[in-house]
């Protein structure tokens, strides 16, 4: 699998690399367990739905809908364990607060698919649908109350440790490798980079490219669900004004950090990972060292425009 | 000649280390109507853009008006009076008729503003000059593509040019549109403005050139007046033939074992006609045989192939599968009934640039090559690693990035795609084309193997021996309608050449 | 083709007419002299971003920094308001102008695709806005002459504001329609191939599109900063993408080639009057709907357009073959 090794990734890998030294070398506590969990935290979030966006980049398209499915699931969650028949069931309410939320997110994935693949609606515009709507049906669901809880059981989702590591980090390692192999050994993975790369050309080697590109939405918006899930057990709050605020965007920059082509047909799991923990990091090292919040944004901005650039002259 | 307008001479351009023009010349005189005629791939196109300031050349020297230029945009072409109506259209369907015959030099009032009245009023003198009756402030692209090349035409002829270029000018257009067209370049002769004439219809050039500059492998190979010459020269001349060259060139690999007949038949194609330019094609495909389609560029060939293969939505007649009707309405669908087609552009329908060797050559099989969704990867590599050997695929391993593979090397991958489908009808278009000589050869064994296992062929190729040596049946087209067929053994190329240049009228019909 | 596009355009005219109809007969305060001036001023700066967004679509581009220039220039215009209208106005706008020149820079110039580099324009505009106004809102100076613009209305009727916005949508209109850049901007977005081999002159107008959409971004920040008294660096976020909403329901289509500045203002206007309407039914009782629910029914709003859009343009996909 590692065979060919990505020049663009060993590229990410070695800044990546300097970047840690940088910090070994200049910031107080880099090492220290607390740091490094604050940093996984915020990490994973993005970058589970960042793995979702990549998928949809690699199609040929763009979600923007993923903050707004996130504040939908968030919503969901504590509405279900909060209720009469879950507090009744634990047990069982427990489940279905992560169930069923992240079946409404995939419904909203089959929402945006069926407009985008069948309609032939721009994955931009129809997008921006939930995008503007959704976080509105969040706040609908919640009266635009701050709902906050505890439930030692969900939000372990969010706080618990495992190996002294936060969960969500392993959830997010795990789903990268998981979605690295299934775009490398499944056909779906095949199809998926065919329909991006060549579209077609797919479609004259009988990809079900509709198919394929449904299941893409509805795969990336799970993940927003899940991410959403997460953030409001982080919080033992749930927000919806604010959960998933600009998330797509930090989705689309790591995904593109992480070497996606905004032309489709390039789906680079671990580089997206690594995109999302390159972005985060830069912002620390900028933050540790005194660095304002802006300047903060405005290197991260200036890194976005380096890694497209980039991307276009090996293109060429 | 005293003056000429233009003058190219030893022009040569490459395009990443692959000549496109080694030795071109061309020599215009003013009020000439002059063709340049060629095969594809003899560098027309290449000439014609570095005339109008698409390419610069890599040398040669381009006198206009007497003098030396180096044009270096398409601005400065127009400028200095060249005119250019492209193959591809190039205007804008979304704008109105008026914006585009004035785009880029629209009419001002006095404040520096646009004066769409005096638009209108050329737009009607350019469209009445056509005898064009249409509203012109309607967009451009719902009117259908023969009006709208008589517009990209009538915007050329109304910029006062010195010469005007057309590539392909009558695709689109029928007969009456073209007696117009003919008009037209008339009353710009008569005026003393040049037009270059590039066509694949010889009989057009022949009504309405007056020379012809014959080009072949990227160099002029001749230049003469159109009355010195028959369409058999020149077809001879664009195809670098001599009698004696026929007799001994060009043994393909097709040619040899005895070829089955009376095969069962896999496909039965009867008045197929789409709203693309097919029209009425009868075709039948039997197992072990091969069937080719010869015609000139534009013949509707490409068009057959993909409309069996369900790429385009059939306007009349029907296809049969073992006798019974299929509805082949995607290539999903053709697929599953056990049809496979190669494309003749492997880079817009063919390749994906991204995928490795491995990847692209398995695409259609995956199916078949998975459980559970699960693709069998040391199974792929088996598969994979038989057709690198059986076809010569020169790659340093399958996952190697197909678009880092030679042109010839990207066609094997594409075929092995097909083959790998075990495909009960396998069509071609054009399968050896931009493929050196070793591979061409290797390929067409290829080809021939499978025949001999069964499988049905349907082989659209402009390269003559593999037709007269391969196929049993060949059917030549013209304008979306077969005009005869030569049945092997005792197909000769003069038959064949005899046939394509003759019009419908001639040789057995549909 | 036209006809689709025609249809599309007209479509929001009447939409707009039928709405402002539909409030004028329900509620009472419609039609006020109050509703009026508070609607216009407060979308006035919405109409002059899509406005600018309309001519970067027609490129068969897009601009997400317009909402983070706003900001920007907002906190620009606060900053200067000492200094009155007279510096604080253009400044504002420069600001504006800046980051359409960086966005056209990197498109035109690097060839960067405009979604990429308006994103990262986006960013660093956010991160410019907070460093300028050191993360607060910055108020502004009241003693100056500044917040004579955003306040105040010309026959107690018309802010001045939606008049200079009439004026930058003429100075729009009039280039598409009548100038050879407006035509070569058009062009581009139809078929960007065939305006080259034209000769057209197409980075001049790509650039002119990004900076004059910077330009108006620049000074919906103006507008923000000197109608509500304060220069806002967290303002403006989803203001691109109410943009780009206007746009559409506008009738011009996202591939580029085609549009109306007209509708693209009407579409605009649409948009907020949903709103306004809204809050008047809430007004009335019979139903409650929260702000949530606005969101909501813009989406649905937008939902609708689209698949309307996307059943008129079916037929003429068919015959594309």
């Amino acid at each position: 699998m590692i065979r060919r090794l990505d020049p663009r990734l060993a590229g990410l890998l070695v800044a990546l690399g300097v970047l840690i030294a940088l910090n070994l070398a200049m910031t107080p506590n880099f090492l220290n367990m607390q740091t490094l969990a604050v940093n996984v935290s915020q990490v994973a979030t993005i970058a589970i739905v960042a793995l979702g966006m990549t998928l949809v980049i690699a199609s040929g398209g763009i979600d923007l809908s993923v903050g707004s499915v996130m504040a939908v699931a968030g919503a969901l969650a504590p509405i279900i364990f909060l209720s009469d028949w879950a507090l009744a069931n634990p047990g069982a309410g427990l489940a279905a607060s992560i169930v069923v939320p992240l079946l409404v997110a995939a419904l909203c994935g089959v929402f945006n698919g069926v407009l985008i693949a069948i309609l032939g609606v721009q994955p931009i515009i129809a997008t921006l649908i939930f995008f503007i709507s959704g976080r509105g049906v969040a706040q609908v669901l919640t009266n635009g109350n701050l709902q906050t809880f505890t439930n030692p059981s969900f939000t372990w989702l969010g706080t618990g440790r495992v190996l002294s590591l936060p969960v969500q980090g392993w959830i997010a390692l795990i789903l990268t490798i998981g979605l690295a192999l299934v775009v490398r050994r499944t056909i779906y993975g095949r199809y998926l980079l065919s329909v991006g790369g060549n579209e077609r050309a797919a479609v004259l080697s009988g990809v079900p490219v509709a198919r394929i590109k449904i299941a893409t939405y509805v795969i990336a918006a799970t993940l927003a669900g899940l991410a959403g899930l997460i953030v409001v057990a982080i919080n033992s709050a749930s927000d919806a004004a604010r959960i998933g605020q600009l998330m797509e965007l930090d989705a689309i920059a790591a995904a593109v950090v992480g070497g996606a082509a905004l032309s489709g047909g390039r789906a680079p799991m671990v580089g997206t990972l690594l995109g999302a923990v390159f972005i985060q990091l830069m912002g620390y090292t900028l933050i540790a060292n005194g660095v304002s919040d802006e300047m903060t944004l405005i290197v991260t901005a200036a890194i976005i425009a380096i890694a497209v650039w980039l991307q276009r002259g090996r293109r060429q | 000649m005293d003056d000429p307008l233009l003058q190219m001479t030893a022009i040569t351009k490459s395009f990443g280390g692959i000549p496109a023009l080694q030795d071109a010349m061309l020599t215009i005189a003013p009020g000439e109507v002059h063709s340049i005629v060629g095969q594809n791939g003899a560098g027309k196109s290449t000439l014609i853009k570095i005339l109008t300031g698409v390419y610069r050349r890599d040398s040669g020297t381009v006198c206009w008006q007497g003098r030396d230029v180096d044009l270096r945009s398409p601005r400065e072409a127009q400028e200095a009076g060249i005119a250019t109506i492209y193959q591809e259209l190039t205007l804008v369907p979304q704008r109105t008729v008026i914006e585009n015959i004035v785009l880029g030099y629209e009419p001002r009032t006095r404040l520096g503003l646009i004066d769409w009245r005096v638009a209108e009023a050329r737009t009607r003198t350019v469209l009445d000059r056509f005898g064009i009756d249409l509203d012109p402030h309607r967009a451009l692209g719902s009117y259908p593509t023969a009006i709208q090349q008589l517009v990209a035409i009538g915007r050329a002829a109304s910029m006062d040019a010195k010469l005007l270029i057309m590539d392909e000018p009558t695709s689109s257009l029928d007969e009456r549109e073209v007696e117009v067209l003919f008009g037209v370049i008339r009353q710009l002769k008569a005026q003393g403005t040049s037009v270059i004439y590039v066509s694949h219809l010889l009989d057009e050039i022949f009504e309405i050139c007056d020379v012809v500059t014959i080009l072949r492998d990227g160099r002029t190979v001749g230049a003469a007046r159109i009355a010195e010459l028959t369409k058999l020269d020149l077809i001879a001349g664009m195809l670098g033939r001599s009698a004696e060259d026929i007799r001994k060139a060009g043994m393909t690999e097709l040619a040899g074992s005895p070829r089955r007949e009376g095969g069962a038949a896999v496909l039965e194609a009867t008045g197929l006609s789409t709203d693309r330019r097919l029209r009425k094609l009868d075709l039948t495909l039997r197992a072990g045989e091969i069937v080719g389609l010869a015609g000139l560029l534009g013949s509707g060939r490409t068009e057959a192939a993909r409309a069996i293969f369900g790429m385009d939505r059939l306007s009349g007649g029907q296809i049969l599968i073992d006798g019974v009707p299929a509805a082949i309405t995607s290539p999903r669908a053709a697929i599953a009934a056990g049809l496979a087609f190669l494309s003749e552009d492997r880079k817009t329908e063919g390749i994906i640039p991204d995928l490795s060797v491995r990847e692209n050559l398995t695409l259609a099989l995956l199916p078949r090559l998975s459980r559970m969704g699960v693709v069998d990867t040391t199974r792929e590599r088996t598969i994979v690693a038989g057709f690198i050997k059986a076809l010569g695929i020169k790659a340093a391993h399958m996952d190697q990035p197909i678009r880092e593979l030679s042109g010839g090397n990207q066609q094997k991958v594409l075929l092995g795609r097909w083959l790998a489908i075990e495909p009960r009808l396998l069509i071609l278009d054009e399968p050896t084309r931009g493929v050196d000589v070793g591979a061409k050869r290797e390929i067409q064994a290829i080809i021939r193997e499978r025949v001999e296992q069964g499988c049905a062929v349907l082989l659209i190729s402009s390269e003559f021996e593999e037709l007269i040596e391969g196929a049993n049946d060949i059917v030549v087209m013209q304008e979306g309608r077969s005009i005869s067929r030569l049945s092997n053994p005792g197909v000769t190329e003069d038959q064949l050449i005899h046939a394509m240049a003759a019009g419908p009228s001639a040789g057995g019909a549909a | 083709m036209q006809r689709l596009s025609s249809q599309g355009h007209a479509a929001v005219w009447v939409a707009l007419i039928v709405l402002i109809l539909f409030g004028v007969l329900r509620y009472d305060n419609f039609a006020s002299a109050y509703n009026l001036s508070s609607f216009l001023g407060y979308n006035s700066m919405f109409v002059v971003i899509s406005v600018g967004m309309c001519l970067v679509i027609m490129t068969g581009g897009i601009d997400l920094s317009v909402g983070t220039v706003a900001a920007l220039a907002s906190v620009v215009a606060a900053l200067l308001s000492p200094m009155g209208l007279v510096v604080a106005l253009p400044a504002g706008v420069a600001a504006g102008l800046a980051a359409g020149a960086l966005n056209a820079g990197m498109i035109a110039g690097l060839r960067l695709p405009p979604f990429m580099a308006t994103l990262a324009t986006m960013l660093a505009a956010k991160g410019g806005a907070l460093r300028l106004s050191n993360n607060r809102t910055v108020p502004v100076d009241w003693s100056s002459n500044f917040t004579w613009l955003g306040m105040n209305k010309v026959a107690n009727l018309l802010p001045w504001t939606i008049l200079v916005v009439l004026v930058v949508v003429v100075v729009a209109w009039v280039i598409i329609a009548r100038t050879s850049l407006g035509r070569t901007v058009l062009a581009i977005g139809g078929n960007a191939e065939a305006a080259h081999l034209m000769g057209l002159k197409t980075r001049r107008a790509e650039v002119f599109v990004y900076v004059f959409s910077g330009g108006c971004a620049g000074l919906a920040g103006v507008f923000l900063a000197s109608g509500y008294g304060a220069g806002q660096p967290l303002e403006g976020a989803g203001w691109e993408l109410a943009a780009i909403a206007a746009v559409v329901v506008g009738g011009t289509l996202l591939t580029g080639g085609m549009g109306s500045v007209p509708a693209t203002v009407a579409g605009a206007l649409l948009f907020g009057l949903v709103f306004n309407l809204l809050n008047f039914e809430n007004g009335r009782g019979t139903i409650s709907l929260s702000a949530n629910w606005q969101s909501v029914i813009r989406g649905l709003f937008l939902l609708i357009v689209i698949l309307l859009q996307a059943r008129l343009a079916r037929p003429a996909a068919r015959t594309r073959g």
